[in-house]
This record gives structure tokens, C-alpha cells and sequence, in this order.
């Protein structure tokens, strides 16, 4: 999880970071819920070197604390550190809680976030998207999961499927500038620059959260009316 | 994202083992025609009388934009201090997970407030209670959860609007500084009191001019397609083919036209 060689897909993170408290292991004991009550505090006060050496104290009293370890992965992946984010995510799969609510739900975060890590970090495709479409099968289709997925499926050369998804994705969240970048690429990959353009004018018109991410997508448009002006200029 | 956070606060509430309530003599009583369960500790018979009056009336109100009232079943709690310590600084929380709405009582005995806080609290949580049943308890970001609720619920119920009780809200609308929906889930974060009194005032704004635009049942139709894994965002471009940033925009210029010198 995390950003994308400053593609900025905190937005994206951040949705699937939702189902983390609902996520809160039922086992382990109370010192350990204390450190993971105080961790996720001090994640929300922005504090995230603060909110990782309490989760380390969480995993040190219940080294199987899923919550603990799919947090501690995704903070670690937005720091960029996505070798130890993806041993993270491992472990939280590791000792997954079968049939239970918020099991699942840290489930799908941990398989959805690995699945993106190894798509977006040279991992290995076919496992990726293994993961990808055990979210989604786990937690039936979702906006966040569904840009995750098509992202794989662009990684493996298969730009018709990934459009497809990416384009419910932009149904169901059509404010997402993060999935409308993965649509927009999907055109690309389709050789549709035309309908990329339209993508990003469309994301650029959702008012993106930060100007940097702004800035961002409207280079990407530039650079793709740029590339307009010079092929029109190439015609015959 | 702050309906992130939200909806963290409230799932973490929900997580939390229920504390038993009431207990030897305490109050249990179902409301008549409902699924809502009242329970409140010994001697408070009364209280008990008047929450059931104002739930009664908050179902019925609600119903004209909402629908029947959900058949889920609800159990209120009057309690002197909350289970878990989920919204600590609040009078009043609903528990999606649990579905239970606790309402604390200073003193262990005396109203919120007064009567008409009490009121207000009831059908601001009660509208919680209906939103999350028909949004499938999918997350909703927290300016459109809360401003709903204060719309539908604490608005209703005969509280007046007054703009120079919401925080800094009309300091800010008035020097043209209105913060976008996403900022304002984050104020219900703040730690201060002001901060959050700012929040709940913005957001009661949001949520009346969206009822002002597309209709009383527009939340309620909105909130189906959440349940159907649209985003808030993506249920007013399906509906009503608006941009979440256009309305936001609207919304701004609205409150600095309305306030602003």
C-alpha cells in the first residue's frame, strides 16, 4: 500500500485503512490492546514514528496481533520501506482468524495491500493478483480493492480487463483521483490517449485533496496534449 | 481521510464489550410498536417515560423522509458513563457494530443539559441508527453522517439553528474562510471542544444545503447506494449527476454569500 512513486494514492491507503479498528484482534492481552488503543492514536494525531514503536510493543506481547501487523505494514509502506511493509502483511495473513467479521476485515486489508506492494514493487504478478481477487472475493467489490486489482492486471499486460475494472471503480467512486489515474493508464495501455485526456480533466475537475497531487495529474495531462500536438503535427 | 477516522471511532466503540446497565431494579421497557429497547439504571423511571415520548415522535417525524423505520432492533441506554472509551468528550454515541445508542446523564440521574438537549441528542443519535441501517453500515464520511444527523435529528426536534453556537463556524463562514467536506471530517478529530462544535456546524450546513438541492429524501437515497459500495461521491453523480466537488462548491459559496459581509 501506500504512495506510488508520488502517484499519491494516500486517498486509496487511507479507505482501506477503514476497516482497521473494526479489524482490532479480539485476542491478546491487555497490555497489548492498551499499546494498540495508544498506537492508533497516535497514528490519527499524525504521529507515525510515534504510532510504529507501539505497534512494535503490541507485536513484542502478541506477535500474532493481525491490526498490529497489517498497521505496522502499512505505515512502513508509506515510509517506502516495502521489503519490511510486505514481511508485515505476511505475518498478518499468517494468523488470520477465519470466519469472523473483523478477522476478515484485517484480512482483506492484508491481502489487498500485498497485492498492491508487489505489483507496484517488481514482486511476483501472479501471486499479486491471486491476492487481489481473494479481497475482493472476501469482501465483494469495492472501489479501493477494485483499483488494486486493475492495477495488477496492467502490471501483467492486460490492459482490456484492467479498464474494465477500473472503470466500475470510477462508477462507484467517481471522485477518486488515485482510480482515475489507474483508468487513465488503462486507456493508455489501450492506445486510447483521447479517452485518458478525458479521465484526467475528469480528476483534475474532482478538486484532488492536495496541490501537489493537482499539479501532478495536470502535468500528466500536459504531457499528454503535448504528445497530441505533435503527433497532429506529424500527419500527413 | 477523515471519514476514515470516523468511521474508525465508531467501529472501535463498536468493539468494545457492552457493560451491563440497569442492573438489579434498573429499567428495561420496549417501545410499544418498535424495535427499541430502553434501558436506564434504577430510579429513572421518568427519564425512561420521556426518552420513550421522544423516540416515538423521532421515528415518526423521520419517517416522511426516511421511509418505515428500520425493523433492526435498537436498545438506548441511559447511562452515567459510557463502555468503552470510544467518543469520551460526547453526551451521546451510536454504536453501529452493537446497535445501541448511549446516552450519558450528568450526574448519573439529571438530563442531558435539559429537556430539549435531551431531545436533540435522542434524534440526532436515532437518525445515526437509521442512516447507518440503510447504508448498510457501510463508512460514511463524517460531514454527511453528522450533518445529516444534526438536520434530520437535533434540528428537528425543535432545537433552533444558531450559527453563533457552532465554534468558529461563523467567525470563519463570515471571513469567507470555508474549509472543504474532507477538512471538516477532520475537525471532528480535534481535541478541543470549539473545534468540534465547528465541525458539527459546518457539516449540519452541508447536509441542508444538500436536502435544499435535491430533496429531504436525497440522503436517505444516497445512503442505498453506499450500501451498494458506491461512495458518497458516487451516489450524488449517479443521482443527481453532480460532481462531490461541485456541490462543495456550491456549498461554500453559499454559506460565504450567506454570511460573509
Amino acid at each position: 500500500m501506500g504512495q506510488e512513486g508520488g502517484r499519491g494514492r494516500r486517498g486509496r491507503a487511507y479507505a482501506l485503512a477503514a476497516l482497521l479498528l473494526a479489524a482490532h484482534a479480539a485476542a491478546g492481552c491487555a497490555s497489548a490492546e492498551d499499546a494498540y488503543r495508544e498506537a492508533t492514536l497516535a497514528r490519527r494525531r499524525g504521529d507515525p514514528a510515534g504510532a510504529l514503536e507501539l505497534y512494535a510493543r503490541v507485536l513484542a506481547a502478541d506477535p500474532r496481533h493481525a491490526a498490529a501487523h497489517v498497521y505496522t505494514g502499512y505505515l512502513l509502506d508509506r515510509e517506502g520501506d516495502r521489503d519490511r511493509a510486505i514481511v508485515h502483511y505476511r505475518a498478518a495473513l499468517a494468523g488470520r482468524v477465519a470466519g469472523d467479521d473483523q478477522g476478515r476485515a484485517v484480512t482483506v486489508i492484508a491481502l489487498n495491500n500485498l497485492a498492491f506492494a508487489l505489483a507496484t514493487g517488481g514482486g511476483d504478478l501472479v501471486e499479486a493478483e491471486r491476492l487481489s481477487r481473494e479481497a475482493l472475493a472476501l469482501s465483494g467489490e469495492r472501489p479501493g480493492l477494485l483499483d488494486t486489482l486493475a492495477i495488477v492486471l496492467l502490471k501483467r499486460g492486460r490492459p482490456a480487463e484492467a479498464r474494465q475494472i477500473a472503470q466500475r471503480a470510477a462508477e462507484l467512486a467517481p471522485d477518486d483521483d488515485g482510480i482515475l489515474e489507474t483508468l487513465a493508464d488503462a486507456c493508455l495501455a489501450m492506445g486510447d490517449t483521447e479517452g485518458a485526456r478525458d479521465v484526467l480533466r475528469e480528476a483534475l475537475a474532482a478538486r484532488p485533496a492536495s496541490a501537489v497531487r493537482a499539479r501532478e495529474l495536470a502535468d500528466r495531462l500536459e504531457a499528454l496534449d503535448r504528445r497530441g500536438v505533435s503527433a497532429t503535427q506529424a500527419a500527413p | 481521510m477523515s471519514l476514515t477516522r470516523r468511521r474508525l471511532l465508531a467501529l472501535g466503540a463498536a468493539l468494545a464489550a457492552p457493560v451491563p446497565l440497569g442492573g438489579c431494579g434498573g429499567t428495561l421497557r420496549t417501545i410499544p410498536g418498535s424495535a427499541i429497547t430502553l434501558r436506564a439504571g434504577p430510579m429513572q423511571g421518568r427519564l425512561v417515560a420521556r426518552a420513550e415520548a421522544d423516540l416515538d415522535d423521532a421515528r415518526r417525524h423521520l419517517a416522511a423522509a426516511f421511509g418505515p423505520p428500520p425493523a433492526t432492533p435498537l436498545e438506548v441506554r441511559l447511562v452515567s458513563a459510557f463502555s468503552s472509551p470510544a467518543g469520551a468528550g460526547a453526551a451521546a454515541r451510536y454504536l453501529p457494530g452493537q446497535k445501541v445508542i448511549e446516552v450519558r446523564l450528568a450526574g448519573g440521574a439529571d438530563l442531558v443539559g435539559d429537556a430539549r438537549d435531551f431531545r436533540a441528542c435522542l434524534w440526532h443519535e436515532y437518525v445515526h441508527f437509521a442512516l447507518h441501517e440503510r447504508a448498510g453500515d457501510e463508512p460514511l464520511p463524517a460531514w454527511f453522517d453528522e450533518g445529516v444527523a444534526e438536520h434530520f435529528g437535533r434540528y428537528a426536534s425543535g432545537l433552533a439553528w444558531q450559527p453563533d453556537r457552532g465554534g468558529e463556524f461563523l467567525a470563519a463562514a463570515r471571513a469567507g474562510r470555508v474549509p472543504r467536506l474532507a477538512e471538516v471530517d477532520r475537525l471532528f478529530y480535534a481535541t478541543d471542544h470549539a473545534r468540534a462544535f465547528t465541525a458539527y456546524a459546518f457539516a449540519y450546513t452541508a447536509a441542508a444545503r444538500l436536502v435544499a438541492r435535491f430533496g429531504e429524501d436525497a440522503p436517505v437515497a444516497m445512503a442505498d447506494l453506499v450500501r451498494q459500495r458506491y461512495t458518497v461521491g458516487g451516489a450524488l453523480r449517479r443521482l443527481y449527476a453532480t460532481r462531490l466537488a461541485d456541490f462543495e462548491a456550491d456549498w461554500q459559496a453559499s454559506l460565504v454569500a450567506r454570511y460573509a459581509a
